[in-house]
């Protein structure tokens, strides 16, 4: 157990509540390169990178780690995890393990379960004698690849399970719309640009009408531009996020940033391009509420962060033509929390109608 | 109509089946829909030696089961006498043909004749153990995978494991006044049926 859990559970303990108020109700967003938990009874939203790194232990000593977050097991295997992860990875050139890939859980990485279930624990805090309900986000199928998503909202399940929290899964770009379309009644299309995959949500007065995902977001504009550029993935990431700027011209000196930063705008064109094909082939295809209101169209998500990305996304959906019509297109409060909020939203009105 | 269901209890493999998306073992999926030869390739190919193939009837009672084993043998069998034929058509012709032979039997009698002939080889065929279709339906992409429960995730184990430092970081205050505010609005669309 951690520093912090100990502290918080001492605190928490000394303002102990009464049976009444024992429930807390939780929104987490379990995305590829986050998790982001949301707490009834917390007013900050926690968040840590969804990575780890296993090192070897007589290489780097266990002293040395002091301000590192970091796994030990008692048959000394070590794992890095978090954004220390990240930094060490970068710093070594070494590629981070990654217990989720295209936004579901890599089957590669069946032992990390373990290594998440303590990183998913760390990050709810304290709920000792306390009711727990928890929404957890789920990615919806993709339509461009071969994936189901059973696996990965069974496995969510069991770590939840083993907590000892009650659980309920909700689509991710479902959450958006609870947490960012209050004012339209809860309609709108809410489209999320996590690492792995693009979500999107059709919500029609709190219903969802129909969701879909794509397989191409972040991770696959860094992998297309690491191959173009010969480089390792997560040393594009890390460029992507100090400097990505997709308005203006690009203002770096060193030339070789330069050169990833002009090819990773080219992928974000790319990027969008696909999605409102596909969003409007979806449409077509598979929607069939008759929706005479305008909808927002509402965007989240960190591959959405860099700034100028909803006027480029503007820019490009302005050149087809919808099969609904839209009342404006514009970006979540807070990008990296609008999802986890709106599963917290989801809990607390379920709970409340019970 | 009979189903073809593809047993495989070892835990841990990720298997990728045409036509399917791909699923995890211990399984029980349904392979009505793809060519033996094609199935047993690919189960060669992810490394699974120990499976079972069940004929199901359509109220689930198990009308036969074969090993890997039975099935090798049944394809050295297969090349004398090759009977890979849809068992749901077999079904429909041996009722025409029965009808048929009601219908004409006092009439043709070297008609019928030939018939029953069909008929007694369409039983041996279906006596042997009755194989099934030929092509996979390329439009059915979403396997049939009867869940055995959480048997196939791995049991958590965290009782040897310690976390160390600060892993997460907060990231935004939440408005609770404006979170009140949203799950109010919300309740009252629920209960009121989206009015």
């Amino acid at each position: 157990m951690s520093e912090d859990i100990m502290k918080e559970e001492i605190a928490e303990e000394q303002m102990k509540p009464k049976k009444k108020d024992n429930i807390i109700c939780l929104g987490l967003d379990i995305g590829t390169m986050y998790i982001c938990c949301s707490r009834s009874n917390r007013d900050e939203v926690k968040t840590t990178r969804n990575v780890f790194l296993s090192v070897d232990k007589d290489e780097i000593g266990i002293n040395k780690l002091t301000d590192v977050s970091y796994v030990k097991t008692d048959d000394d295997e070590l794992y890095i995890i978090g954004n220390d992860a990240f930094d060490f990875a970068n710093l070594f050139a070494q590629n981070i393990s990654r217990p989720m890939e295209h936004g579901l859980i890599s089957p590669k990485e069946i032992a990390a379960i373990d290594v998440l279930t303590l990183m998913i624990t760390d990050l709810i805090g304290n709920i000792k004698d306390r009711d727990v309900y928890c929404s957890f986000s789920v990615p919806a199928k993709p339509v461009d690849i071969d994936r189901s998503v059973i696996y990965h909202e069974n496995v969510f399940g069991k770590i939840l399970s083993n907590i000892g929290i009650n659980h309920t899964s909700i689509n991710e770009a479902m959450a958006i719309i609870y947490s960012e379309c209050a004012k339209e009644n809860f309609s709108g299309v809410a489209l999320s640009f996590g690492a792995g995959m693009m979500n999107c949500a059709i919500g029609f007065k709190g219903i969802q009408a129909h969701t879909f995902s794509t397989s191409r977001s972040g991770d696959w504009i860094d992998t297309q531009v690491a191959i173009s550029l010969d480089m390792i993935p997560n040393r594009v990431t890390n460029i992507k996020e100090k400097y990505m700027s997709l308005s203006g011209d690009v203002k770096i000196k060193n030339k070789k940033t330069k050169r990833i930063v002009e090819a990773l705008y080219y992928y974000y064109k790319a990027l969008i391009e696909y999605t409102v094909k596909k969003i409007i082939k979806e449409f077509d295809d598979k929607v069939d509420v008759e929706i005479d209101e305008a909808m927002p169209i509402v965007i989240s998500g960190g591959t959405s962060l860099p700034e100028g990305f909803i006027d480029l996304f503007k820019n490009i959906i302005s050149n087809y033509e919808l099969p609904f019509e839209v009342s404006e297109i514009r970006a979540a409060n807070n990008p990296l929390t609008a999802v986890s909020n709106g599963l917290l939203i989801k809990t607390i009105a379920d709970i409340k109608g019970k | 109509m009979k189903k073809l269901k593809l047993v495989i209890k070892e835990k841990g493999m990720y298997i990728r089946l045409p036509g399917m998306a791909a699923f995890r073992t211990p399984a029980k999926v349904d392979v009505t829909k793809i060519k033996m030869s094609t199935l047993t390739q690919v189960l060669h190919s992810h490394g699974v030696s120990n499976y079972e193939l069940t004929s199901v009837s359509k109220t689930g009672e198990i009308l036969n089961k074969w090993t890997k084993d039975d099935i090798n043998l049944s394809n050295k069998k297969q090349k004398e006498e090759p009977t890979n034929i849809n068992s749901d058509k077999l079904d429909r012709l041996e009722t025409i043909l029965l009808t048929l032979v009601s219908k004409k039997d006092s009439e043709k009698n070297k008609n019928s004749e030939q018939i029953i002939n069909r008929l007694l080889r369409i039983e041996s065929i279906l006596k042997s153990g009755g194989q099934f279709t030929s092509h996979f339906d390329v439009n059915n992409k979403i396997p049939v995978v009867e869940e055995m429960e959480d048997q196939y995730i791995p049991d958590i184990d965290i009782s040897d494991m310690q976390i160390k430092g600060k892993t997460s970081e907060t990231i935004e205050r939440l408005s609770k006044k404006d979170i009140d505010d949203t799950v109010d609005l919300l309740s009252n669309l629920t209960k009121n049926g989206g009015k």
